[in-house]
């Protein structure tokens, strides 16, 4: 299953969601979604800018996991 | 041509499902004299004096049965236009709406159907509303893959 370690990477770069939504130019309520491991897809075109405001990779975000 | 607006339309829908449901009432009330005037007239059930009671008893349960399904279904079409009203019809919600009134209908055109023995009408009649009951469960299906397409748009980030 694929998990969603947002949060970790946000209290790593100490960012709270309302700044990244600014930085990302995602609405909160897609942030919570995405944080909350409850979307069923990312753009890339997302994933691109989250990287770019946190700094970091896309498998610092995204991990999956055997069930 | 004329372009109404949506929210017009649905106010137009909810206006016309009310009156027919007035009208359905009302129908109720005059039922047996409109039944009775119908069973008078020359060849449309047959020879009335061959109608046994027996036979009259299958056709008055028949037509209230067929008003009680449409009234049922104008209730579940009101609760559907108030879904569309509160833009809530693509979901799960609606789509059990869609499904019953499909059953209503189909259910109707069966009952139509059972009456053929009285008048080779309610043949014809039963089948284009088995067909409508038919069409209208296709709809359903076309309605549940959108609520699907819906729910996957709203969850990409």
């Amino acid at each position: 299953m694929i998990i969603i370690n947002l949060d970790v990477m946000m209290a790593k770069r100490k960012m709270s969601l309302g700044e990244l939504s600014d930085k990302v130019g995602i609405t909160l309520a897609n942030l919570s979604v995405l944080k909350n491991n409850k979307a069923k897809a990312v753009r890339f075109s997302t994933l691109d800018a989250i990287c770019e405001a946190l700094d970091c990779g896309v498998s610092d975000i995204i991990e999956y996991r055997k069930e | 041509m004329l372009k109404i607006n949506r929210k017009l339309s649905v106010y137009i829908s909810i206006v016309l499902t009310a009156v027919m449901f007035a009208g359905l009432i009302v129908l109720a009330v005059f039922m047996p004299f409109i039944l009775e005037y119908l069973l008078k007239i020359p060849g449309l059930f047959g020879d009335v004096a061959v109608l046994s009671q027996y036979k009259r008893v299958i056709f008055y349960t028949a037509a209230y049965a067929e008003l009680a399904i449409m009234m049922a279904g104008l209730g579940l079409l009101f609760a559907l236009l108030m879904l569309v009203q509160r833009r809530k019809v693509f979901t799960a919600a609606a789509v059990e709406l869609i499904r019953y009134i499909s059953w209503c209908l189909i259910f109707m055109g069966i009952i139509m159907i059972a009456l053929t023995s009285f008048s080779v009408i309610a043949l014809i009649i039963g089948a284009a509303v088995l067909f409508l009951g038919l069409t209208v469960r296709v709809v359903k299906n076309v309605i549940e893959e959108a609520v699907y397409l819906k729910e996957e748009n709203d969850l990409t980030v």
